[in-house]
């Protein structure tokens, strides 16, 4: 049962590879202001040294520890760690968020972004993926934009 | 100009015996002793797990070493720091940022029930007994008792005090306290103080420093539940039942200055011996938990490698025997050293690739001879014990562990390691340069270790220490530095060194005058920071290449350094600057042009708070570099963003 579910859900979204292209685009919009200030940031402390080409190739865990101790764009170093390397990515961000760790304020705005769009667009996506055919740029929003308004009730009805 | 800088040293040694604070004139072993056996213990004391209370009888003979009589005794009550939220205890932990208010069952205290001297006669001094509070004149404090005599005891004079006192366990504080049936008592009994020739050194008891006290001989019967294991200081002498459920452990201990002592029925009991074709044998006793079998082998590996190198290095080893304790989770008590027997600390998953517990095991066996061995005044000058220990600890882990010691990362609350094998952790990672950099010039070593910012002070008594004594070991060699340490080990053992001491000890040992160095590292609190400001190598003529090589001081500590330029040919100019002034400036007409330079480029100065800067390259990659972090960077956002959006 729990296996066919998943089954037919995996199914479902395969069929609508736009989707996940889109999130991942939403993604990309929100991550890449900032990435694109931390890579500022790295360039300007590599600089024309003998680490830049170190780092270039490999994981060089001391140039990693001074950089981020160096503060940079809104404190963005600061998220510069080892867990955004592999499966640690993974791990680092489920237990920042069942930790409760303080997030930084730059990422917390990049998050804030993200999770109204998410918040905004989950209508439309569970609209197509229940309908298990195109629906339309039109049908999409619109159900986007039905589900969005009954969140907020939703919310706090669940809340009472 | 050898023999004048012998003449000086002479000189130097002289004012200094004149002038030493800290130091006790009758400070030899006693006949037949390692130590002067000046603060001798006999203990009773039971343990009440139904109130969480221990109540004790001590006597302790007390022989003044100082070259002063004195009118007055001076005792540590440690555990009245967490009798009240003023406690001076509580009040820098506060200012440390931790302002979590004690839960109600875990405050603790030690009262003082009856206190009698011995001299002429026996005199009751219970009613006489005040507080003082002598580093921060705070009232609330009562962690230092004092009392008048009725006649003074003279220089080599000796009195018996014989003190009866209850106690209340806390939930675990200072890494001493219960948790559910796991005890773990430090600075539990009342302590003598240390007298000094100018007079008392008894300090509060701070939330940042630890402890000083004279060596001596320590007799103790612990009553406790029967079918609870008891490790403690010294060695197990006799295990007597009692008729009421109860059992009375009897330890005895020689030449250690403090006794702590740990009870579980849960504990695990495994014995190893520690041989050695040159050392003496140890016995190895392991009180591990039972989430933790399995793990003793990584326990008693660690500890075989501390006897093996801390011995070959420095000294060896004297007690015969040592206990190792595996705490209690969420018993606080993990890492910490005490004559004889320490903490250590593991996790449930240990990742063989990873250095823990191995490194804290290395870390707290070590501290027998950095603070046991060599008893340094932990409340004054941390860093002698903490931070010679850091370095050595550091070194242990390279030699004996290097080949698997990688980073790794815990998530979930700390259960789950990842271990990331492509990154090996470096000595100076181990010896905290991180820490260090980020709190360079929170305080000046040479300040009082109690009088450091609360926060800080671990950066610069552990981390400061091991980097300018890792930048001794390139700076004079290994062979040179371990010489200095292993003759201040041994002049120093069984007594109480100033830093002048160490100091002397290294500048005689390297045949010259380190001072400058001190002055940066120990006096001063500026930061090392070379770097490269200009690297250009252009046309000149007909095949010659013009380089211009500019290297700067960016920060306000000195220490020379070479400056390495490496031309495209493979060929190497190196440059001795003093580093002195702000800039230096090389230039050099070649055939070739030059590919790169390198401050410091053996990188003897660990100190240097930015690396990254000590070099530069004209071929440099920096934006390739700054391309691939900066996307697998991205990654991780875009990762931390679906998490949310989906989890929240």
């Amino acid at each position: 049962m729990v296996a066919s579910s998943w089954r037919d859900g995996l199914t479902r979204i395969a069929d609508a590879p736009a989707v996940l292209a889109g999130i991942y685009f939403i993604t990309l919009v929100a991550a890449l202001p900032l990435a694109t200030a931390i890579g500022f940031d790295i360039n300007e402390h590599l600089g024309s040294s003998l680490t830049a080409n170190e780092v270039a190739d490999s994981v060089n865990y001391d140039w990693w520890q001074e950089f981020a101790s160096q503060g940079g764009f809104l404190t963005l170093t600061s998220t510069f760690t080892p867990s955004i390397v592999g499966f640690a990515t993974t791990l680092d961000s489920i237990s920042s968020l069942l930790d409760k760790r303080p997030i930084v304020p730059a990422i917390a705005f990049a998050l804030g972004f993200y999770m109204f769009v998410w918040v905004f667009l989950q209508g439309g996506i569970l609209d197509r993926y229940a309908r298990g055919r195109r629906i339309g740029a039109y049908g999409f929003f619109a159900a986007s934009g039905i589900f969005f308004l009954r969140v907020p009730g939703d919310l706090l009805d669940a809340g009472n | 100009m050898r023999w004048t800088f012998g003449l000086c040293a002479i000189a130097m040694a002289l004012l200094l015996s004149t002038t030493l604070h800290g130091s006790q004139r009758f400070d030899q072993p006693a006949p037949g002793a390692r130590s002067p056996r000046n603060a001798n213990y006999e203990i009773d004391v039971r343990l009440e797990p139904r109130d969480r209370t221990l109540h004790g009888r001590e006597r302790i003979r007390w022989r003044n070493i100082s070259a002063n009589p004195t009118g007055e005794l001076q005792f540590h009550l440690y555990w009245n720091a967490w009798r009240n939220a003023e406690s001076t205890w509580l009040r820098e932990r506060r200012l440390g940022g931790n302002s979590t208010t004690p839960r109600p069952d875990a405050w603790g205290w030690s009262d003082i029930k009856a206190l009698r001297v011995t001299q002429d006669r026996n005199y009751d001094l219970g009613s006489s007994v005040r507080f003082i509070a002598p580093d921060d004149g705070n009232t609330a404090d009562r962690t230092v008792a004092a009392v008048s005599l009725p006649q003074p005891v003279p220089p080599n004079g000796t009195v018996d005090i014989d003190i009866e006192w209850s106690a209340k366990i806390p939930r675990p504080f200072a890494r001493t306290g219960y948790i559910d049936d796991y005890y773990f008592f430090g600075q539990w009994f009342p302590k003598i103080g240390v007298l000094e020739d100018d007079g008392w050194n008894t300090h509060q008891f701070h939330s940042g420093t630890e402890f000083y006290s004279d060596y001596g001989v320590y007799d103790v019967r612990m009553t406790v539940p029967r079918g609870y294991v008891v490790g403690a200081s010294g060695r197990e002498v006799t295990v007597s039942d009692s008729s009421n459920g109860t059992a009375i452990h009897h330890f005895h201990g020689e030449d250690i200055h403090d006794f702590a002592w740990t009870t579980s029925p849960q504990f695990i009991v495994l014995t190893r011996m520690f041989t050695h074709p040159t050392l003496p044998q140890v016995q190895m006793r392991l009180l591990l938990r039972p989430e933790h079998a399995g793990q003793e082998a990584r326990h008693f590996d660690a500890a075989v490698a501390t006897l093996r190198y801390y011995g070959e290095w420095f000294g060896p080893y004297p007690y015969g025997n040592i206990t190792i304790v595996d705490p209690a989770f969420q018993s606080g008590s993990g890492g910490m050293e005490y004559p004889t027997l320490f903490t250590a600390g593991t996790r449930w998953i240990a990742p063989a690739r990873v250095l823990s517990p191995e490194s804290v095991t290395v870390h707290e066996a070590g501290h027998q001879w950095w603070y046991g061995l060599v008893g340094s005044n932990e409340f004054e000058h941390a860093w002698m014990d903490e931070g010679i220990n850091q370095f050595s600890e550091a070194r242990v882990d390279e030699v004996a562990f290097g080949t698997r010691n990688f980073l790794a990362r815990r998530y979930f609350g700390g259960f789950i390691p990842w271990v990331f094998r492509d990154i090996a952790v470096k000595r100076q990672v181990d010896e905290g340069l991180a820490g260090y950099r980020a709190q360079a010039e929170s305080d000046a070593q040479a300040t009082p270790s109690f009088r450091y910012w609360p926060s800080t002070g671990g950066n610069i008594t552990y981390f400061k220490t091991a980097l300018w004594l890792h930048t001794l070991e390139k700076w004079l060699g290994w062979p040179t530095l371990q010489r200095a340490m292993s003759t201040y080990f041994d002049a120093w053992k069984f007594r109480h060194p100033e830093p002048a001491e160490f100091f002397q000890q290294l500048n005689q040992t390297a045949g010259r005058d380190l001072t400058p160095f001190f002055d940066e590292v120990y006096r001063g609190s500026d930061t090392f920071d070379y770097g490269v400001q200009t690297l250009t190598s252009t046309p000149a003529g007909t095949g010659h290449f013009r380089t211009t090589v500019v290297v700067r001081r960016f920060g306000e500590a000195t220490f020379p350094v070479d400056v390495l330029t490496i031309f495209s040919d493979g060929s190497k100019k190196t440059e001795r600057w003093d580093g002195i002034e702000r800039r230096a400036i090389y230039r050099y007409d070649t055939k070739v042009r030059a590919r790169s330079v390198q401050v410091d480029p053996n990188r003897v100065l660990m100190l240097d708070v930015n690396y990254t800067n000590n070099s530069r390259t004209l071929q440099s990659r920096a934006s390739e570099a700054s391309l691939k972090w900066s996307l697998k960077w991205m990654a991780w956002l875009q990762d931390v963003l679906l998490t949310y959006a989906w989890l929240v």
